[in-house]
């Protein structure tokens, strides 16, 4: 039945319209017969037909329902009708699609960035039953690894785990086609793929017996590194590689999605050595464990908590969610730029809204027209909003575009300091939620114009012509939506301002040394060829002796940390004194040659610094830097004085201070630090500094060739600029205030775009008063402060609103600020200023057009 | 769509019952748009007045429910018009709706002439 009538609705519609009208004609005509036949004149007769038959267009806009199929064609009818109002006011269309693409555009950027580093879930079976046992000692290490020892005893100990995995990072080196390359890679336990719930592709992951100290060399290999140095080649599994020095046998291969710990593509089982588990303050590894079922995080916290007592004295234990592990310190930041970017979009909905209520005086005799010829008024809400969701998937599209652009740039900005950041796309769920969005928002801003437009008393309006001034409740709702458009421009104009001056109070902190023109890279020497500290002091010596003869180098150096980088923190005891009696009192550690002061450009302070003569046949010598020499020697000279590193080893004596350098970001306060030459105390991994004459860059090539003279197969890695590392440090504070800055200038924008649109509305709602005014000899001034006084109240309004909402939000910033408040007055002083003075220009502009206005015209104008 | 419903006033039709009136009228013979108006006016007693704004969708409605035919033929006074007939379908279905408006129509005399 209903397919029949589909298609008889198919074969007719196109020719009803003209069987309609000649019907309804003969209709008419018959009607009109029988009145003249009753008596009546012609024309007497005619009328009556007419009066009689009622609505010809309504009767046949109901007939041509009967041919539609129903919501789905009104639908494109109206969206073809919308496309034709926005054709026919291109001005009108142009803004509109160019707010919402602007904070569709930023909203889906945001949204594409938190899913793709915060939402996605982690390629792991059941991720969110995977903890992490974070070892910490408060304050000064709230997350730290654990000991080898611990961790072993938590393996036996615990009951709330299915199971318990380390892992510790590994670098190695592989050599092929005589090209070496640092490949990054991990010691685990042999179970934690089978903890993860990852299984390979090819061969087997390690077998239980694999994790003991001595049973062989083995590794698994990341999918990337088997198609990039292997050809993809099925027959590794079983044959040999030789990496840093010694042969492992591949026993697997694991799938492309698994990178874990980091970015390894290379495992080898974690075998702990009786080193590493012969002390409890050997914190070396991370643990990592998959609660079983039923078992919530506090139960195993509680767990742990009654075990550490009894393996440590001053360090406890946390069990932490792995995403919280790795994403805990970026989520505020995230979250708080995706609330933002969520108010410009709200700013861009509140605009939108504000241009259609000015559109709407002008449509509203197309609407009581629509009105008076029988379309109700769910058909009129229909249509107008319609034409708003259209606007805003137009935007919505265009916003994708911008998107795109914008995830690619903070991708390519902040790369390496957000982890999963390089995996994050455009995907399907991000286009989804904004299309989502974006028909929700031209819902939420096409509503309240079209409510009141569909509301509109259409005697009234017809009469009118639209041509009398308007009542006031429309003026006054828009200049509620400016108002709130300037409290969201607050809000976001507040953040950012407090956000940014605490990016320049972080840059104003002095880092102790001079970064400029500094070269560093890392140099892990394999400690098969070179175990014995003599070979190791043998081949820094060499390579120090070749830089330093290259042109453009002024100085160079070791050290085993780099500040901003990485340094191992170790405990210190002072000769005769107590102070961190068990595990000393913590320091940064770094071990580096004479020649290291000079490059980075540490002031001495006093005493001597290394020299050629501090050597493994010399008396053992360290520097302090003042931080500890003011902590631990205030009213004596440390000169002279003796300390132990990691001890029991050995009494070193202090020959000099050295100024402080901040080690853990320019944040942070600085601690304790202690040098010590590396001639005495070497290893096999380090890094290398160079001061240039000019781009240390240039730089890289010297280096290598000077690696490579000394030994061919060592490669190096982690080149960088001083500079780089320690911008590096400092992303996270760029992103936050250089994004929430940029959304609150185009929050500032559109809501100066939202002034001037009322102001100016309302100057020509006033213009015949306005010429009244001037006719009758009123002061320009006097019209001036009457338009800016408008202004003002409305800016006032929603500048008291914005900087109240602004004090209640601040709280969310707190972390994320470095020695600002984040009510920080002088901001919010100096924001409110800007915002005023931007307002003032937006109104001032339609003020000056209306005092223009010559009286005659204005008085015609009715 | 949308227009309000609003209960029938005297001479006005009980919602529904207008494409019964019209199967009926033409089951006698077929007719154009106007001629049906006009039958059922004064079968009716001039009660009951159908309004063309309403019959012509119905027209339609019943048309595309393959109730009815339709062809252009020429009036008594020799004008061009419009005639429509009742389909098989057509027949089929003003039984069901005359014995389902009786039922109807004696059910609610039923409750209307109750005692007490």
């Amino acid at each position: 039945m209903s397919l029949l009538r589909f298609w008889r609705v198919l074969g007719r519609r196109r020719r009803d319209d003209t069987t309609l009208r000649d019907e309804v004609s003969a209709h008419l005509r018959a009607l009109e017969e029988q009145y003249r036949m009753e008596g009546m004149s012609a024309e007497a007769a005619r009328t009556a037909a007419r009066r009689q038959f009622g609505n010809v267009t309504l009767v046949q806009e109901d007939v041509r329902e009967e041919f539609s199929f129903g919501a789905l064609e009104r639908l494109a009818q109206d969206l073809r009708y919308g496309l034709r109002i926005l054709r026919a006011n291109p001005g009108f269309a142009f803004f509109t699609v160019l707010i919402m693409a602007l904070g569709i555009g930023a909203t889906t950027t945001m949204f594409s960035i938190v899913h793709g580093v915060l939402l996605r879930p982690l390629p792991f079976r059941e991720p969110g039953r995977i903890v992490m046992l974070e070892e910490k000692w408060l304050p000064r290490f709230p997350r730290f690894e654990a000991s080898p020892r611990d961790f072993l005893r938590w393996q036996q100990e615990t009951t709330s785990f299915s199971g318990l995995a380390a892992f510790k990072d590994l670098p190695f080196t592989l050599i092929s086609d005589e090209r070496p390359e640092r490949i990054v890679g991990a010691r685990v336990s042999a179970n934690l793929p089978a903890l993860l719930g990852v299984a390979p592709v090819i061969g087997r992951t390690f077998r239980p017996e694999e994790d003991a100290y001595g049973s062989g060399l083995v590794i698994l290999l990341g999918d990337n590194i088997w198609r990039r140095r292997f050809r993809a080649d099925p027959g590794v599994i079983g044959t040999s590689v030789r990496l840093s020095g010694l042969n492992y046998t591949i026993v697997g291969i694991m799938p492309s999605t698994f990178s874990f710990p980091d970015k390894a593509e290379i495992w080898t089982p974690m075998q702990f050595t009786p080193k590493d588990v012969a002390s409890p303050g050997n914190h070396i590894v991370w643990a990592i464990a998959r609660l079983k079922p039923g078992v919530t995080h506090q139960q195993a916290q509680a767990e742990i908590d009654l075990i550490m007592p009894r393996l440590q004295t001053v360090w406890t234990a946390s069990v932490i969610p792995l995403a919280d592990h790795y994403f805990g310190d970026m989520r505020l930041a995230l979250y708080m730029l995706f609330g933002a970017a969520g108010l410009v979009l709200l700013i861009a909905c509140v605009n939108i809204a504000g241009l259609l209520e000015a559109r709407g005086s002008s449509r509203q005799r197309e609407i009581a027209m629509r009105a008076a010829i029988g379309a109700s008024r769910a058909r009129i809400l229909q249509q107008l909003l319609t034409e708003t969701t259209l606007i805003a998937l137009i935007g919505g599209a265009l916003g994708i575009l911008l998107t795109y652009v914008g995830v690619g740039s903070i991708k390519t900005l902040l790369a390496t300091s957000v982890p999963r950041l390089e995996d994050v796309t455009v995907s399907p769920a991000v286009i989804m939620f904004s299309v989502f969005v974006s028909i929700f928002t031209g819902l939420l801003f096409g509503l309240a114009p079209a409510l009141r437009l569909s509301r509109e008393d259409l005697n009234h309006s017809l009469k009118a012509g639209g041509r009398m001034s308007r009542s006031g409740s429309q003026t006054r709702l828009r200049s509620a939506l400016v108002a709130c458009e300037v409290a969201l421009a607050v809000v976001l104009l507040a953040g950012a301002g407090i956000l940014l001056k605490s990016l320049s109070k972080i840059l104003e902190v002095r880092s102790g040394m001079n970064a400029e023109h500094v070269l560093t890279a890392a140099i892990n020497l394999p400690t098969v060829s070179y175990r014995e500290p003599h070979e190791q002091v043998r081949f820094v010596e060499s390579l120090l002796g070749r830089l330093q003869a290259a042109p453009d180098v002024q100085a160079v150096a070791i050290s085993t940390g780099l500040p901003f980088a990485g340094i191992e923190d170790s405990g210190i005891h002072f000769d005769g004194r107590t102070e961190g009696a068990l595990t000393g009192t913590a320091a940064n550690h770094y071990r580096v040659t004479p020649g290291y002061f000079r490059v980075m450009q540490i002031p001495l302070v006093r005493g001597r610094l290394f020299s050629d003569d501090d050597t493994a046949a010399s008396p053992p010598v360290v520097l302090i830097n003042e931080t500890m020499a003011r902590r631990f020697f205030p009213d004596e000279d440390p000169i002279g004085k003796r300390l132990e590193i990691s001890g029991p080893t050995y009494m070193r004596e202090i020959v000099g201070v050295v100024g402080d350098v901040k080690q853990e970001g320019l944040r942070r306060a600085t601690a304790p630090q202690v040098y010590e030459a590396f001639a005495q105390k070497p290893r096999t991994g380090f890094s290398v500094v160079l001061r240039s004459t000019g781009d240390p860059m240039h730089l890289v090539e010297t280096l290598r060739q000077g690696v490579t003279a000394i030994d061919r197969s060592q490669p190096l890695s982690d080149v960088s600029t001083m500079e780089d590392v320690i911008g590096e440090t400092m992303t996270r504070d760029r992103m936050s205030a250089g994004l929430l800055g940029l959304f609150a200038l185009l929050a500032l924008v559109l809501a100066a775009i939202g002034i001037y649109g009322v102001i100016a509305y309302s100057v020509a709602q006033r213009t015949q008063e306005i010429g009244v005014r001037l006719a009758l000899g009123a002061d320009r001034a006097h019209i001036l402060r009457l338009i800016l006084g408008q202004t003002m109240r409305l800016v006032l309004f929603g500048l008291t609103l914005g900087l109240i909402a602004s004090v209640g939000v601040s709280r969310l910033l707190e972390s994320l600020l470095y020695e600002v408040s984040p009510r920080d007055p002088a901001t919010l002083l100096s924001i409110s200023v800007l915002l005023v003075s931007v307002a003032l220009a937006a109104g001032l502009v339609p003020a000056l057009r209306a005092l223009r206005v010559h009286p005659i015209v204005a008085l015609r104008a009715e | 769509m949308g227009r309000k419903k609003q209960t029938p006033g005297p001479g006005e039709l009980v919602q529904g019952t207008l494409d019964m009136l019209v199967l009926k009228v033409l089951s006698v013979e077929k007719m154009h748009g106007w001629g049906i108006a006009q039958r059922i006016r004064q079968v009716s007693g001039e009660i009951l007045r159908v309004e063309e704004g309403s019959l012509y969708p119905a027209l339609r409605r019943l048309e595309l429910d393959g109730l009815i035919d339709a062809e252009w033929g020429t009036s008594d006074n020799n004008r061009r018009a419009r005639y429509y007939q009742l389909t098989r379908a057509g027949r089929r279905r003003l039984v069901a709706e005359r014995n389902h408006w009786q039922d109807l129509a004696a059910a609610i005399a039923r409750v209307m002439e109750m005692v007490r």
